[in-house]
């Protein structure tokens, strides 16, 4: 199978985020009102409706909160045996991204995890996890 | 004041299901259509509304052309695919009580085998600019996205793969004495289910997937009172709704909360309750089997058990025919066909007239949904005539 275009479509409400990307950044929107941090990006904040934010970069540490893998993927392209997982950020969002392993099986729930970043298409960077090592931790 | 049960489903028809039909998707509605209006007692210049679900490929203008209807009054096309199933009843319903169209045909016609295959996700396509925060990650097909989900409840109640597989093992039993299933006289066993091979690890394996097929649906809506003279009677709407929540993304229900419930479901069984029924009411319960862990999860939404208690309700066999509830008596889209749920609406009416293939005795309520991992709708029928 030919492997998928790996582009984001940028509109006005999430240009931010992968212009962000492109300098290795995973920014999030803060609320200038009530000051939640969230994401996926929003033109409004859920809580409090306000359409002022500030963008903030993640802090780059989460933990996983669900985690499954693939085994029936309609395209190769990811490999086999890839996790994908929800990963509560410590900056408060949820994020979904795959998580680096040698075996997937190491991947658990409450699994610490920290950010990198792979280089996808046209400058752009996809914002990834990976077991945090105990002993680097 | 009109209520729902002032409308009724007067007239069903179908299309074989098959692997490939061979036919249009359009000629698969005109077909089902045909088939319902004669079941109604009616004829196509009987037609004055058509609604169906957006992802049909048959908008209601190229229906009216095939068909040659002339004055279609009223026409719509709910959102969110399978997960806008009853919504589309629930359509056709308010324009038959409000008098915006009299005799309302709800189609939906689908090579899902043979042509679009849900199951494989939306591959190169990112189409949805939200889909990219999760698709680029090779998170692409319904199974997939929703299993994210279904973890999560599985960690938190202590629900394992086997307590899923005893939904499927149900349904495919009730399949097997359906001639009209796909999986007709072929029942598996719990360790059939255990050993099929996993789509999602740790979460769902084939035997948790409902099929893909072919196939055209129509229901005719009308009055009560006009159906009450047709064939078969009137099937009258006792209850409907939709159900959005709040942060609700199409398969991707993850920023927020209730990521192991559903929500959108929650949403849909409490406004049907307020209809005046309540869960002890229902005789036969039809719940979208997209996957059969949202069997489970719509059984503690809909408050027929409570959170975490859905793998004990199906262990102890309640949601057996001959059970308390019985669920899916058709074999469900597991073991029947997929037909985007419509096929349950059907099984529904069967179950009211008595004339299911696995009958339950004495049915006069039967609740049907439609969309869990999508926002929701559902609907109770009744031959109750009140």
């Amino acid at each position: 199978m030919s492997a998928p275009v790996r582009l984001p479509i940028i509109t006005d409400d999430n240009r931010f985020y992968w212009e962000g990307t492109r300098e290795e950044q995973l920014l999030l929107q803060r609320c200038d009102e009530c000051e939640e941090i969230r994401h996926p990006p929003t033109p409004s904040c859920p809580t409090c409706r306000s359409v002022k934010w500030t963008p903030v970069a993640a802090d780059g540490h989460g933990t996983v909160y669900s985690a499954v893998i693939p085994r029936h993927a309609p395209s190769d392209a990811f490999g086999s045996g890839y996790v994908v997982a929800l990963i509560d950020l410590a900056d408060g969002p949820r994020f979904v991204a795959n998580v680096d392993a040698l075996d997937p099986y190491d991947v658990k729930i409450g699994s610490p995890v920290e950010l990198y970043f792979q280089t996808i298409e046209n400058g752009y960077h996809l914002p990834q996890f990976r077991l945090v090592r105990e002993a680097s931790s | 004041v009109s209520s729902w049960r002032d409308a009724s489903i007067a007239g069903i028809g179908r299309t074989p299901y098959s692997k490939r039909s061979g036919r249009s998707n359009l000629e698969l509605s005109i077909e089902a259509i045909r088939v319902a209006l004669n079941d109604a007692g009616l004829q196509h210049d009987d037609l004055d509304g058509l609604v169906t679900s957006v992802v049909d490929t048959s908008d209601p203008s190229t229906v009216a052309e095939s068909l040659g209807l002339d004055t279609i009054r009223y026409f719509a096309a709910t959102p969110y695919g399978g997960g806008g199933i009853c919504a589309a009843v629930q359509e056709a319903a308010a324009a038959v009580v409000t008098g915006a169209a009299s005799v309302v045909a709800v189609y939906r016609g689908m090579n899902g085998r043979s042509q679009l295959r849900y199951g494989q996700g939306y591959g190169d396509v990112q189409s949805v600019p939200y889909m990219a925060y999760s698709s680029l990650y090779g998170n692409l097909t319904p199974a997939q996205q929703l299993s994210l989900n279904i973890r999560r409840y599985m960690h938190e109640f202590g629900v394992t793969s086997a307590d899923f597989g005893a939904i499927s093992v149900v349904s495919r039993k009730h399949a097997s004495t359906n001639p009209d299933a796909y999986f007709y006289q072929q029942p598996i066993t719990l360790e059939d289910h255990q050993s099929s091979r996993w789509i999602v690890e740790p979460v769902l394996h084939l035997l948790d997937c409902c099929m893909e097929s072919d196939g055209g649906i129509a229901l005719i809506v009308c009055s009560s009172e006009r159906a009450r003279d047709s064939p078969h009677g009137a099937i009258r709407l006792a209850a409907a709704s939709q159900g959005l929540s709040g942060k609700a993304r199409l398969m991707m229900n993850y920023y927020r909360d209730t990521v192991p419930r559903l929500p959108e479901i929650e949403i849909v069984g409490a406004n049907l309750w307020r209809a005046g029924l309540k869960p002890s009411d229902i005789d036969v319960a039809i719940l979208y089997d997209n996957f059969s862990p949202f069997v489970m999860m719509q059984l503690e939404a809909l408050g027929f058990c409570g959170p975490g208690e859905a793998k004990d309700f199906v262990r102890e066999g309640h949601i057996e025919i001959g059970g308390g509830l019985p669920v899916n008596t058709n074999g469900g889209m597991l073991g029947e066909a997929y037909i985007h749920g419509m096929n349950g609406i059907l099984e529904a009416v069967r179950q009211l007239r008595g004339s299911a293939a696995n009958q339950v005795a004495d049915a006069h309520h039967v609740l049907v949904t439609a969309g869990p991992g999508t926002p929701a709708s559902g609907i109770v029928l009744t031959n109750v005539d009140a």
